[in-house]
């Protein structure tokens, strides 16, 4: 009789039991993992390391890169003093002053207008770094933060007065744990969230050393931890997160997810991603690198296939896919 | 300075599920061979080494940039965030600018006159002409002498290359650039600039005679493309060729 209740009672409760947590994941989550369907991003675009200080060239650049839509970066290098002005140094071309950068972003998007062949929209972003951001004062890398605000916000306007409907700018920032001490791009980052009207920023960030197993706040390189990533990577408001997904091996997807799930578990406040970096042509351009050159389709699918691995950070889709190369 | 505050309530229903989803979700859980990249299913065509639009598998339209802003909007709404959310609205604003821009005519710039600088008419087929018409590059265009250290991705000077290390510039009579890093240690690691693309890490060299410190070390190039390695109190400079 006790036997006979006990499997009319186990008759209900097993299978709940083992059905009970699909269900509950089916009615309160989307799917853990996704089957192999997701959206793919329509293309793939060019962002560049900008070591070339001619106008010229950059009108050829932005010309160049007129066929296709989407999010760009061009990148001109680390925060650097130019003549008693804030600048950047673009990796050994010739300093620029943040207003001579301003102009040849102009340029770029000049080139890109006369060129487009058709109704291609490119959402580019100006970048710089936390590089060296060491030897700097926190005073001076503030005021480099809203400068950079400020120029950007600049041309953005410029852009939207001149050429509406084809091309919007962003900031952008490769900002790296191995580069500088935490609270020396944080200070950057405080002078470029606190000007008034700055643009939201492209956030090319790199987990260097970040854990890819735990999410609880564990240490990355150089004195960072997960808290510090996250915060600059997806805490400020202006942060778009579009990391460097650069390792063939997964595992700087696996770290952006558990970055992820830091956000959620511990901050409440989860990433969602606008999308991912690659460096392949960079890498095709210096003869290869060892385990870092993802092609762009590899840094997509290992992000977005991560990021599906748990529903605390699954996102169905990345909008955008972005290489890095030179241009000298 | 930042709009957070509190759990969403998404979030707040996804961590008290979380433990068993992840529990489930472990059952269906990616093999090691896609996550590690090995796998991975390529749905996004492979791109041409030109970095021209990849078509869709499903053969639809490239996107433009209000798809893009828009899908960017849908997917932080279907995490949680809230409309007004900052980045939300950031996105949104200029989703409705990119839109009402399609619509008016555009200003430009009137007497601008880009194809002096691209060598190609306005529109379709100008880039094909504008990519060809590369402007030559002149010593000019780099800097000359001492530079901020700073790394060259991709790995090509990392950041432990050019811890405690003297930067310098050097320009070339041929229009490249070398940026060379010259370390405590003597180490002198130098980085090929060509015009117009690559960019190649040399085989590093050793300079004789350098303080540990740097001290007194200064870095400078003569009118051949030579970097000149002075050290105070040395008998006289250092000239290292790097053509």
């Amino acid at each position: 009789m006790v036997v006979t209740r006990l499997r009319s009672v186990w008759g209900v409760l097993l299978p709940l039991v083992l059905l009970g947590p699909v269900l509950l994941v089916a009615s309160t989550a989307r799917p853990a993992v996704a089957a192999p369907a997701w959206n793919s991003p329509r293309a793939w675009t060019r962002s560049f390391y900008i070591a070339n200080t001619s106008t010229a060239a950059m009108g050829q650049l932005g010309c160049y890169s007129s066929e296709t839509s989407g999010r760009m970066t061009l990148f001109f290098g680390a925060p650097t003093d130019v003549g008693g002005n804030f600048g950047a140094t673009l990796w050994g071309a010739q300093n620029r002053t943040v207003a001579q950068i301003g102009e040849l972003a102009r340029n770029f998007v000049r080139g890109f207008v006369w060129c487009r062949p058709g109704g291609q929209q490119a959402l580019v972003g100006l970048g710089t770094s936390n590089s060296a951001a060491d030897t700097k004062p926190d005073a001076w890398l503030a005021g480099h933060g809203a400068t950079w605000a400020s120029m950007v916000r600049s041309v953005a306007e410029w852009a939207e007065r001149t050429y509406p409907g084809t091309v919007r700018i962003y900031g952008a920032w490769d900002v790296e744990p191995s580069w500088s001490a935490f609270a020396k791009a944080d200070r950057w980052m405080q002078g470029y969230n606190g000007f008034p009207g700055r643009r939201p920023l492209h956030v090319h960030a790199s987990a260097d050393g970040c854990p890819r197993d735990a999410a609880t706040g564990g240490p990355c390189n150089n004195g960072w931890n997960q808290y510090f990533v996250w915060r600059l990577a997806w805490w400020y408001d202006p942060s778009l997160p579009l990391p460097q997904v650069y390792a063939t091996s997964g595992v700087n997807a696996r770290q952006w997810q558990k970055l992820a799930e830091y956000g959620a578990r511990s901050r409440h406040d989860r990433i969602v991603f606008s999308g991912v970096m690659t460096q392949w042509g960079a890498c095709q351009q210096r003869g290869g690198c060892n385990l870092t050159n993802n092609r762009p389709e590899q840094g997509h699918d290992q992000l977005l296939l991560n990021l599906q691995s748990s529903p605390l950070t699954y996102q169905d889709h990345l909008d955008t896919v972005t290489d890095i190369r030179w241009h000298s | 300075m930042s709009r957070r505050s509190g759990p969403r309530p998404a979030v707040a229903a996804a961590l008290a599920v979380g433990a068993i989803a992840v529990a489930v979700a472990a059952l269906f859980a990616i093999p090691a061979s896609q996550a590690d990249g090995a796998g991975s299913s390529g749905r996004i065509a492979a791109g041409g080494d030109d970095g021209r639009p990849v078509s869709r598998t499903d053969g639809s339209a490239d996107a433009v940039g209000v798809d893009i802003l828009r899908s960017e909007v849908e997917a932080m709404l279907a995490s949680g965030m809230a409309p007004d959310d900052p980045k939300v609205a950031a996105l949104q604003r200029d989703l409705a600018s990119l839109e009402r821009g399609t619509r008016i005519r555009q200003p430009g710039e009137p007497g601008l006159d880009m194809s002096r600088v691209l060598g190609a008419p306005r529109g379709r087929g100008a880039r094909s002409v504008a990519v060809d018409e590369v402007t030559p590059r002149t010593s000019t265009a780099w800097d000359q002498g001492a530079v901020d250290c700073e790394p060259l991705p991709p790995n090509l000077l990392t950041a432990a290359d050019v811890a405690g290390a003297r930067c310098a510039s050097v320009p070339q009579p041929d229009g490249s650039g070398r940026y060379v890093a010259l370390a405590p240690d003597g180490t002198l690691r130098v980085v090929q600039f060509e015009p117009d693309g690559p960019v190649t890490r040399e085989p590093d060299r050793h300079v004789d005679g350098i303080p540990p410190s740097l001290d007194g070390v200064s870095l400078g190039v003569d009118g051949s493309g030579r970097l000149v390695v002075t050290v105070e109190g040395a008998p006289g400079p250092t000239i290292v060729d790097l053509g």
